[in-house]
């Protein structure tokens, strides 16, 4: 077992295969001892990325369908993969509902991902977030992450102007 | 056991570190021009050659062998290139000006010496039966007293309101037609750009301006009564509709894709 302490002082007990979801810290365990420190992950945010890893250490360690092993046998065999795509069903649905989230959870969530380099979920709690900015309106996208306008009206027409094509439908 | 509370109050837009992260993940042009579109922070994040490098050398790979030579960014480069197709589909212009961001500004001399001086902005201007035609009332400060046999040297010039576009609809020197004592006429004959399309299929546009004067003569001259101007289409003899007035004005003013 692994011992995680959050930035605010809370421990949590992982197994080592769910820990080593975090490329960092599959690293510091190989030459250090098993606490390890992570002063800048709040509780709340590790409890959700302990979560994560639970479930995709679980799903990893048993290759579920007949077609994903024999993929995984034919890539073994010529060289190791890394980050391969979820490409099992239940764990993509199972993802698609631990990011319904709002915007700052996730935010915090791929902050504490980045740093503890867990490629898999970086990448899609980023590929969530970019869908929420993919398609819409700059007004939409304001309002949606809170944020100011702090374009004069003057740069704003000149913005509107340059970009004025992508503003078009079609 | 105590939570410490260091956290900011609710905040949802993206820290700065994630909302680079982000960026790379949007993929698609439009969304990134967008994106540019949202606030400082965003289009410093949106703009960055790593996003439209990539995207400039897989829809116009050619690009690569000549623009790097020049300062310019992978985003204005793709922004040239995508809009340079459209510009050639194009039919009908998409109207981006209106009038209350227009500034009209009518000089008169005669003699050397302006007689009649005026700025009127767009929203003061209600156009007449939804042509582009305005009558403009005198309000009493400007200079409007002129002969109406003496000749003439009139500048009619437009301007966006933000005073970053002008265009110059007359410049006439000469023998104004006159129309009794009391009436004058300028005309003068606008270029029509082959780019351009409006809903007048065939046009040719014109400039006008019409003063009215006072029956009383002050010194040399009438005082001024009533001027109007607007555009004609010189194929049909007939005022341009408003809507193409300012479409004809938006291809000189703005540069449109």
């Amino acid at each position: 077992m692994i011992k995680l302490v959050s930035g605010d002082g809370a421990e949590f007990e992982v197994e080592e295969e769910v820990a080593f979801q975090s490329k960092i810290i599959k690293d510091i365990v190989a030459d250090a001892d098993d606490v390890i420190p992570l002063p800048t992950v709040s509780s709340k945010v590790l409890i959700q990325v302990i979560e994560y890893c639970r479930k995709h250490a679980a799903v990893n360690s048993f290759p579920l369908s007949p077609s994903s092993s024999a993929a995984a046998a034919a890539s073994s065999s010529s060289s190791i993969s890394y980050s391969k795509p979820v490409s099992d069903p239940a764990l993509r649905a199972w993802d698609n509902e631990f990011v319904k989230l709002n915007n700052s959870s996730l935010f915090d969530i791929v902050i504490a991902a980045n740093y503890l380099d867990i490629e898999e979920l970086v990448d899609l709690v980023l590929e969530t977030v970019a869908d929420r900015i993919k398609g819409k309106q700059a007004q939409e996208i304001r309002r949606q992450f809170n944020i100011e306008n702090d374009f004069t009206p003057e740069e704003e027409e000149a913005l509107r102007r340059e970009n004025s094509w992508a503003f078009q439908n079609n | 056991m105590a939570m410490p509370q260091p956290r900011r109050q609710a905040r949802s837009s993206p820290p700065w570190e994630v909302l680079r992260l982000i960026s790379e993940f949007v993929g698609d042009p439009k969304s990134l021009a967008v994106a540019c579109c949202v606030s400082k922070s965003w289009h410093a994040v949106f703009t960055s050659d790593h996003l439209w490098t990539p995207l400039c050398r897989s829809l116009f790979p050619s690009s690569a062998y000549n623009a790097t030579a020049a300062a310019v960014s992978s985003r204005h480069l793709f922004q040239l290139l995508h809009t340079a197709a459209s510009r050639r589909r194009r039919t009908r212009s998409q109207l981006l000006l209106h009038l209350p961001r227009l500034i009209f500004f009518l000089d008169v001399f005669q003699r050397g010496a302006p007689v009649l001086s005026l700025a009127r902005a767009g929203s003061e201007l209600v156009s007449h039966r939804g042509v582009f035609r305005f009558e403009v009332p005198m309000n009493g400060e400007e200079p409007a007293a002129l002969d109406s046999c003496d000749e003439v040297r009139v500048a009619w010039t437009v301007v966006t309101a933000e005073w970053r576009e002008a265009f110059g609809l007359m410049e006439f020197e000469g023998q104004a037609r006159a129309v009794g004592n009391r009436e004058m006429w300028f005309s003068e004959k606008l270029p029509y750009p082959s780019a351009f399309c409006c809903s007048e299929a065939e046009a040719g546009f014109e400039a006008q301006i019409f003063i009215e004067l006072a029956d009383e003569v002050h010194g040399g001259g009438r005082t001024v009564e009533k001027v109007s101007f607007g555009l004609m289409n010189t194929k049909t003899w007939r005022y341009v509709k408003e809507e193409d007035g300012l479409l004809y004005l938006q291809y000189f003013l703005m540069d449109t894709k």
